[in-house]
């Protein structure tokens, strides 16, 4: 999907007013949300846990580039074959050679988000191949040719009367809005695609060093058939999936599942460590791993903000944020949305271009609390917005004006000593007082966003340190004085 | 030095004389003797978290060197709290040396919840109040701060007062600062649904322990329900304190 990041504040008013996604939005999140928790629970130390996976994600995004040369290694001794691709470009054109190098003319996909950053399905059909997406709701935005609303239920914004209307138009099904019989009928027309595909392609959730697997996490079986029946299973994968050992690969693999539907583990885990061997009777003849960077090494090097390589894409962050709850995915103008998509697509993307993402945010800092790769989010968009003042040359940033920036100075400089203080106060404080309507103020030339919503209160007729001061003198006068509403007897 | 030394944010301070007159009020109550710095001002949060950390350089300078002295500084607003813990270190992190000063004052900086029940180990201030109440959960206290009990605790001990449940009573009200006025809309959806929880909860009054919050739902309710009442919880304790007590 094209980029457009940069219409953010004409998208929220167009899902504000969306009463339906938007009431939607909140009650699918306060559901996973609250799966969330419960599943959480069925950790003796839910707590310790987080902590384990945060340092573990930590470890190997430092440790990244060893741990890819040994997982290279290590899949390429079990018998897969290991490409290096810069960019989305690389990647595609590495995927497209290999399909129509053996003449395939259909492909099969399990959901991959990186996939959908490299506009893969796009590059293949234009080579000549038709691909049909595997996962269920994936599947039905491929059709709609919509953006998904959230990272992990793509199609959870749409009703069943629209899925039907799609479906009988699709496959020529009565219509039904029988949720279950429609999920039939999708598996129905589903499998048929399965068994002719020539390639299965899928992403990868983590890759493991030690022993050159890669591991897949869903619940409807589409990729464990994507990677069991096309003969060839190519698997795209960005280079910050990879960690030291599969203890380390179960342990996250654990926790994604329950911040991500609120199960103690997905119906399928597969782990997958080379093609099908002489003897085995499952798995393809060819496995193709593509390890994709895409931008990600050059905001590496720095150490803050390679955090942002720890997300394991369970969207947690999404499910708790008061912003994503109100917008839903496609809002925010590409694929990755809500939190992760607010500290991720400026480093993809751009900073300049993706600045709502990270100025609309009420710092909150429920994303951080819950993100199992224990990314800070509220310290990479502040480092966002020093960027866009300061502008920042190692990421191309420019230097913006940013509105505001003359005001801050100003307040700055007022703060710094107690007399600016004082007279800013005094000055502030009659400017004020001209607005008061019974004790209120409902309107100012200034702060409009404020007054499109809310009143302020009339200041009180004194500030606190007037308050105190007169309070101070008259007990240095009165030693047992008893003055104002405050009882105090020293 | 003894006492405790009271920060009293320029948004009290400004617009909200009497929180900070209900935190004086408070402290004695709990027979401390508050004292205050006039040269105090702000502590920069605005500054920092809209980016512009560089402009707050030199006023978390300003704030170390007024309050370093004292032992025990107390505050009630959760976001001015976190802002010299949690901030003010990133804020001077390219002067190891002040950063090492703010990193010591910040282990004697108390939210007033905080202080009032870690510190003293009061909970009981003798408030009456017959009703109901509700408690939302500011984020920097809740998240930036980890205080989640304390509150709660001085609630239990208002004679009277029930607390009933509040829907997403751990989700934002909407403020965010600098994000109220850029984002309007979107503020004013979540701050909406705020609203409607605590109308829903059946509360006489919704308390809370920010400035920034407070602000935020009383010009909601100001403007669209102004029979609902929204307190800070100092205000609500110190409003409810019967005057006599017999210690």
């Amino acid at each position: 999907m094209i980029p457009q990041t940069e219409r953010y504040r004409e998208m929220v008013l167009e899902s504000l007013r969306n009463e339906r996604q938007r009431q939607l939005a909140g009650r699918v999140a306060g559901i996973f949300k609250f799966l969330r928790s419960y599943a959480l629970q069925s950790y003796e130390d839910p707590a310790q846990v987080m902590r384990n996976v945060a340092d573990t994600r930590a470890r190997s995004v430092e440790n990244m580039p060893e741990l890819l040369e040994r997982f290279e290694e290590r899949a390429a001794a079990a018998g897969a074959k290991v490409y290096w691709a810069r960019n989305s470009q690389e990647a595609n054109r590495i995927i497209t050679d290999i399909v129509t190098a053996k003449g395939i003319k259909l492909a099969v996909k399990g959901k991959s988000m990186v996939s959908e950053e490299t506009e893969l399905n796009h590059v293949l059909e234009k080579a000549g191949v038709e691909v049909f997406e595997g996962d269920l709701g994936e599947f039905i935005v491929q059709q709609l040719h919509q953006p998904p609303f959230h990272i992990v239920g793509p199609a959870i914004n749409l009703s069943a009367e629209e899925i039907s209307d799609l479906f009988v138009s699709l496959m020529g099904i009565e219509p039904t809005h029988d949720p279950v019989a429609l999920g039939r009928a999708a598996r129905v027309y589903l499998r048929d695609k399965f068994a002719s595909a020539g390639v299965g392609i899928t992403g990868v959730n983590v890759a493991v060093a030690e022993t050159g697997s890669i591991c897949l996490v869903e619940n409807e079986g589409n990729i464990r058939l994507a990677t069991s029946k096309p003969r060839i299973h190519i698997a795209l994968m960005s280079i910050e999936k990879v960690v030291a050992d599969i203890g380390e690969a179960l342990e996250a693999i654990g926790l994604l599942t329950k911040s991500c539907t609120g199960q103690k583990i997905s119906s399928y885990v597969s782990v997958i460590t080379g093609p099908r061997k002489d003897g085995e009777s499952d798995g393809p003849d060819e496995l193709h791993i593509v390890i994709l960077d895409n931008g990600r090494a050059a905001f590496y090097q720095d150490p803050e903000l390679r955090q942002a390589l720890r997300c394991i894409r369970c969207g947690a962050c999404l499910g708790v944020c008061p912003i994503y709850t109100r917008i839903g995915g496609p809002t925010y103008g590409w694929i990755y949305s809500g939190p992760m998509g607010a500290v991720l697509n400026p480093l993809l993307l751009g900073v300049n271009r993706c600045q709502d993402l990270f100025e609309a945010c009420t710092q909150c800092g429920f994303c951080q609390e819950v993100c199992p790769g224990g990314i800070k989010h509220l310290e990479m968009f502040n480092r966002y917005r020093q960027m866009v003042i300061h502008g920042y040359s190692a990421l191309n940033v420019r230097k913006e004006p940013k509105k505001g920036t003359r005001f801050m100075k100003l307040f700055a400089w007022g703060m710094g000593a107690a007399w600016r203080y004082r007279v800013g106060a005094k000055l502030g404080r009659f400017f004020l007082k001209r607005y008061v309507k019974d004790g209120k103020i409902h309107a100012l030339p200034i702060l409009k966003g404020w007054f499109q919503y809310r009143d302020l209160p009339g200041p009180a007729p004194y500030t606190f340190r007037e308050w105190w001061a007169s309070q101070e003198s008259k007990s240095v006068k009165h030693s047992a004085g008893k003055e104002g509403s405050v009882t105090h007897g020293q | 030095m003894g006492g405790v030394s009271l920060f009293i944010p320029c948004s009290v301070d400004l617009l909200l004389a009497e929180l900070g007159q209900a935190t004086v009020k408070l402290i004695r109550r709990a027979g401390q003797n508050p004292f205050y710095r006039p040269e105090q001002t702000c502590c920069g949060h605005p500054a920092i978290t809209s980016g512009h950390t560089d402009l707050a350089v030199n006023l978390a300078k300003r704030f170390v060197e007024i309050f370093e002295k004292d032992d025990c500084i107390v505050c009630p607003a959760g976001s001015c709290v976190y802002t010299i813990k949690h901030l003010y270190p990133r804020v001077l992190k390219d002067e190891p040396a002040w950063q090492q000063r703010a990193r010591a004052l910040a282990t004697r900086v108390y939210e007033l919840s905080e202080y009032m029940v870690d510190v003293l180990g009061v909970e009981e201030l003798g408030a009456v109040f017959q009703g109901k109440v509700a408690y939302h959960e500011s984020c920097s206290l809740l998240r930036h701060l980890g205080i989640d009990q304390q509150p709660k605790r001085l609630i239990a001990g208002v004679k009277g007062a029930e607390l009933v449940p509040l829907t997403e009573a751990d989700t934002c009200c909407g403020f965010g600062g600098e994000f109220s006025l850029r984002y309007p809309e979107l503020s004013g959806a979540i701050l909406g649904d705020k609203v409607q929880n605590f109308i829903n909860s059946g509360a006489d009054v919704l308390l809370l322990s920010d400035p920034g919050c407070l602000l935020n739902i009383a010009g909601y309710l100001s403007r669209n329900h102004p029979e609902k009442k929204v307190m800070h919880l100092a205000q609500f304790l110190a409003a409810n304190l019967r005057e006599e007590v017999t210690a």
